[in-house]
């Protein structure tokens, strides 16, 4: 139970009677009445017990997109029900008006509302209602928490989404339906088309050529089906900030705009993410929308605090894929954990796949290196040269393996992912 | 926002599965440790309260078991059957005053006026004034006066009795301290009297009714077995059946002298007034204090910044003052990157990238093979205007 406003208010109007008639009787009185009404009005009130309670949430939001839970409330009792519902939406549900009030005379249902914009992704959880039943005289009110379960599941944002375009459109130039072709941008035959001006002339097929009185070209198309496995890597290194937003949150851009491209593409996309067990999978066979169930796979994901075990990659990738494909790692290039984790690994992978390592860059290291005004700054700059060179030297020692290094600050990341992927591609390297 | 709507049985949720009862139960036994400890806490301060009040704290009071307190005294006496009286006001004493009665005055904060002093003088066969104040020895025994203190630095020093008095020379010696007094009778003079006329700590009129001890500090229990304390006391209180113990407090002060209650000018209804807004503010804290369901727990991620080692790195190379390695980092990134601007391979040594660098800038190849390979910064100021030097540089170089 509760008291309301108006209650205190009453009581403070008691001040009055006790201010004229001093004594213990006009206070034992006033406090006799206060207490009565009070007690009437907790009778009186629709038992917040027999509300019937169901929620209706949407299944998937996106972050950064408004959504709106709605509470039905059924009065079973034959009063009438004046309360206050609060709705236990987790703080990060972004609940605009978790508690209203609502009227629901004896016998019907009304609906509660409450409109969210979800500020983290992942699983967002209410665990209870909460009514406060208030009495006709509004006096006093019965209070009961209800446990109601509910579950939103907030999707990764998909910002990169606005990239997709002008990949897409590169991607199509090097598919025949270009104008011009560029020799060597597949090894499978399209079709046969006429000559135009800029061709490449050892592209003409002669032979077709001859039957017809048109010069005509051969044109090729990059290679289809083939596979591509990305790796999301959710160990402790993916729970760093980079402009306040985590490495591996970047990671999940990348490779949701890296999928749906090289889907168009007509490769075929699975996704592991992995640190010392998988975490989450989507295969290609999946029946349905890549993109749908790889966001839904990747909504719960959260950085865990343990080492990722790059041993056991080769063995999960061979089980995706036996072919030779290209495997996209998302990891990071912090020094100590690749050398001893990663670099073995490394060797062995390259040897049957394509590789891609993809990491998110720190601007603040390029911040720190460029302030030297005072005697911090200048160490503060010395210690921020040291990770870029030691990065560097990571990446060398990548590159010597044959594997290929994205690594670019969180809005460059995905697109520069995505022009990796078209220029292997281009190259026929996949 | 409200509407009408269709009922689906299949996820409705009614009621928490208990009853009001079963809430309250729940909610009682949650907080009935807290509870319990309330009213410890209360009973504790009610028993400290009242339990108190039995005892007293007034010094040499015949209730009071402290060091200061007389009830060893008073104790002995009673197991003597004496009967020790403890008056608690002017009137208590006169009314206790019968035959074959001492009376024990001790009021060293002067409460008693003259006229009230008056009324005392004479009315018990035996009058023990303890550390008697001027006013008191001028109504009650004009012959015994005040003879000044009876210096600290002798309070380890027994005083002999010195005299004829039965009861001093039974004591032998008494711990000094206190007042000395002047009367027809004089025991344990101050031993460092110098001249003048005699003085003691213990003055009697010459019919032994009035006695004037001037050290109360005999009477309590901390030193009453030093020296013949105890004999000396027992002695003068334990004479007659009946020992009255009166100690004036404030309340027995004259009734003109009493000061008015300024609260008692207030009317009449600002006390209960008052009370009831402290009601109405408890009630006031019960409304807002109330809690709209329990607090929802928020999983919080961990918040770690990617820079976070490198800033960590900076502070150990400033802490330890690390002006080489700082150096070196600096330098070696510099050259790695001029060698990239100036098209040179990554093993290139550094003289062929000052050479390079060289050619393509204003300055000379020997201030850049300073800057870029022997300079080597020896305080923080020069480490600064150093690396400013090598950005300068490298802005040159990219500038072109």
């Amino acid at each position: 139970m509760s008291i309301t406003g108006r209650f205190v208010l009453v009581a403070f109007l008691g001040t009055l009677p006790v201010a004229l008639y001093p004594g213990a009787t006009a206070i034992l009185l006033w406090a006799a009445c206060l207490l009565g009404a009070a007690t009437l009005d907790l009778a009186l009130a629709a038992s917040p017990r027999r509300q019937g309670l169901s929620r209706s949430v949407p299944d998937t939001v996106r972050l950064t997109e408004a959504c709106a839970s709605t509470l039905t409330i059924r009065n079973y009792s034959r009063r009438p029900l004046h309360a206050q519902v609060r709705e236990g939406w987790q703080p990060s549900a972004g609940a605009t008006d978790p508690v209203q009030r609502v009227s629901v005379p004896g016998g019907e249902s009304r609906q509660v509302r409450v409109r969210m914009v979800p500020e983290r992704r992942g699983h967002l959880r209410v665990e209870h209602v909460t009514i406060r039943s208030f009495g006709p005289l509004g006096l006093a009110a019965r209070q009961l928490s209800i446990p109601a379960p509910g579950l939103l599941r907030v999707l990764p944002p998909f910002h990169s989404k606005r990239h997709l375009p002008s990949k897409l459109r590169r991607l199509r130039e090097l598919d025949g339906r270009a104008a011009v072709q560029i020799r060597g941008a597949g090894t499978e035959f399209d079709s046969l088309r006429d000559y135009v001006r800029g061709d490449d002339v050892r592209s003409i097929d002669w032979r077709a050529t001859a039957r017809r009185r048109d010069t005509v070209v051969r044109t090729w198309r990059p290679e289809c089906d083939r596979r591509v496995v990305i790796v999301l890597d959710t160990s402790r290194t993916s729970a760093a900030r980079i402009n306040d937003e985590p490495r591996l949150d970047t990671s999940m851009e990348a490779a949701l705009l890296l999928a749906v491209l090289a889907q168009r593409g007509g490769d075929r996309v699975d996704f592991l993410a992995f640190d010392r067990r998988p975490r989450a999978r989507v295969a290609s066979a999946a029946k349905g929308n890549l993109l749908n169930s790889l966001v839904k796979a990747m909504a719960p994901l959260e950085a865990e605090l343990i080492e990722a075990d790059w041993s056991r990659i080769p063995s999960q990738v061979r089980a995706i894929s036996s072919h030779r494909s290209l495997v996209v790692l998302l990891t990071s290039l912090d020094s100590g954990s690749v050398e001893e984790g990663l670099l073995p690994v490394l060797a062995e992978l390259t040897s049957q796949h394509v590789v891609v390592v993809a990491s998110v860059r720190d601007p603040r290291l390029d911040e720190m290196r460029a302030e030297r005004q005072s005697a911090s700054d200048v160490y503060r700059a010395a210690a921020a040269e040291r990770a870029l060179l030691d990065r560097a030297a990571v990446k060398s020692q990548f590159r010597q393996l044959g594997t290929e290094v994205v690594d670019a600050p969180p809005h460059e990341l995905p697109p520069q992912l995505a022009d990796m992927y078209i220029r292997l591609k281009a190259a026929g390297r996949l | 926002m409200a509407e009408q709507l269709t009922h689906d049985p299949a996820t409705e949720v009614v009621g928490d599965g208990g009853s009001a009862s079963g809430t309250a139960r729940t909610r009682f036994r949650r907080f009935a440790p807290w509870l319990a400890l309330g009213l410890l806490l209360v009973l504790v301060v009610v028993l400290g309260f009242f339990g108190r009040s039995g005892q007293d704290g007034t010094a040499l009071s015949p209730v009071n078991p402290a060091p200061a307190g007389a009830m060893a005294l008073a104790e002995v006496l009673s197991d003597r059957g004496v009967d020790v009286v403890q008056a608690e006001s002017l009137e208590a004493a006169e009314a206790s005053v019968t035959e074959g009665t001492t009376l024990l005055l001790h009021d060293p904060d002067s409460w008693l006026s003259a006229d009230q002093l008056g009324q005392l003088s004479g009315i018990a066969d035996r009058l023990v004034l303890v550390e008697p104040t001027t006013i008191m020895l001028s109504e009650l025994a004009p012959t015994i006066r005040q003879a000044g203190l009876i210096p600290a630095a002798e309070a380890d020093v027994a005083l002999p009795a010195a005299c004829q008095v039965t009861d001093a020379t039974a004591a032998g010696a008494i711990t000094a301290g206190g007042f000395a007094y002047r009367g027809d009778l004089i025991c344990f003079p101050p031993t460092s009297a110098q001249g003048g006329p005699p003085s003691g700590s213990y003055a009697a009129t010459a019919a032994q009714d009035v006695v004037a001890l001037g050290n109360g500090a005999i009477l309590s229990n901390e030193s009453i077995d030093r020296e013949g304390n105890a004999a000396l006391a027992l002695r003068t209180l334990g004479a007659t059946p009946v020992l009255v113990w009166y100690q004036p407090t404030p309340a027995d002060l004259a009734p003109t002298d009493a000061l008015v209650d300024p609260l008692n000018l207030l009317p009449g209804w600002v006390n209960p007034v008052m009370l009831w807004l402290l009601a109405t503010a408890l009630l006031a804290v019960l409304w807002r204090g109330r809690r709209l369901g329990p607090l929802v727990a928020e999983p919080l991620p961990v918040v770690v910044r990617a820079a976070e080692t490198a800033e960590g790195r900076a502070r150990l190379y400033q802490d330890s003052s690390s002006l080489d390695r700082a150096a070196a980092n600096l330098r070696a990134a510099t050259l790695l990157r001029l060698a990239l601007r100036l098209r040179l391979p990554a093993t290139s040594s550094v003289t062929e990238v000052v050479d390079a660098a060289a050619r393509h800038s204003d300055r000379s190849p020997a201030d850049l093979d300073k800057l870029l390979r022997t300079d080597a910064p020896a305080t923080d100021a020069h480490l600064v205007r150093w690396s400013q030097d090598l950005d300068s540089l490298e802005k040159e170089i990219d500038a072109r």
